[in-house]
């Protein structure tokens, strides 16, 4: 779950989650829409990922991802993005009470 | 541990905590003893069947666990009442227990839906509209087990059942009603 926590913690990977929200789009389709290196944004997949929020499938030369969030993990994002709750915070906590 | 391991975990413990309820059961009820026998012997019965009809076993066997727990809490229920946890006369409070518990179930299932991977390629044109209707159906689910939940714990008894079941059709009508709107949109078929 600390995944989950850390994943959504970043405004940039909720924006991405957000984005996929319409529709499954490729790796070049989502980096176009932010001011980041391509690196940057393949580590942002990557834990987009880990965390279980994003499916990813190759189509020829392009990477497809998707969305995998369930109804909590929808409502979480949507927490963290209202009112602010700094869920890095918490993804740290459950990691040194651990 | 794989989901297949998982699912065949969930659904082991699950009967097993029915059997050893039933056995339970059978003692201390001696009157129902029919009852605990057939409770007893049904669910592994049953699961070797599906086993034997079924190729999609790790559906089968997390449907199997949720069957399981179902007649596991009636079945702690049952006890909790022969033991006088529960007054004995007090059927209603079963009940109650049972709906909230089948309100839960529909919340975590409800949950899971749009985590669940569609059956299209992402690439194709219908891929966003399944993504939706997957996402619609899922709060739809878990909304609608809240509802059930808070009306079996709050409502009067008599008419909990039948209020439970309002927003359970609400949802159910409201998926039909995305996927009928999906289909009908030309070129759009899911």
């Amino acid at each position: 779950m600390s995944n989950v926590f850390r994943a959504l913690a970043d405004p940039t990977r909720r924006q991405v989650l957000a984005l996929l929200r319409a529709r499954p789009m490729s790796a070049g389709e989502l980096a176009e829409q932010f001011d980041v290196s391509k690196p940057t944004m393949s580590a942002h997949f990557s834990v987009l990922r880990e965390a279980g929020l994003i499916d990813a499938s190759r189509n020829g030369k392009s990477i497809i991802y998707s969305l995998r969030m369930s109804v909590l993990e929808e409502a979480l994002m949507g927490l963290a993005q209202t009112v602010g709750l700094d869920l890095g915070a918490v993804a740290t906590g459950k990691e040194e009470s651990s | 541990m794989t989901r297949g391991r998982y699912a065949l975990g969930t659904a082991i413990i699950a009967v097993a905590l029915v059997e050893a309820l039933a056995i339970a059961l059978f003692l201390l009820v001696p009157e129902k003893r029919e009852y605990w026998l057939i409770a007893g012997l049904a669910m592994p019965t049953l699961w070797a069947a599906a086993e034997l009809l079924n190729r999609n076993r790790e559906s089968l066997r997390f449907a199997v666990a949720y069957a399981a727990i179902m007649l596991a809490v009636a079945e702690a229920l049952a006890i909790a009442r022969a033991t006088g946890l529960i007054a004995a006369d007090d059927e209603s409070l079963s009940l109650r227990w049972l709906g909230i518990f089948c309100g839960l179930v529909i919340v975590f299932y409800g949950n899971f839906i749009p985590k669940k991977a569609a059956c299209v390629d992402p690439a194709s044109p219908d891929a966003g509209r399944r993504q939706a209707l997957q996402r619609h159906s899922g709060w739809a689910f878990v909304l609608a087990g809240l509802a059930n939940t808070l009306i079996w714990a709050l409502a009067p008894i008599k008419q909990a059942a039948l209020w439970s079941m309002v927003p359970l059709a609400a949802a159910l009508a409201l998926v039909a009603m995305w996927v009928v709107v999906s289909r009908s949109t030309k070129g759009n078929r899911i």
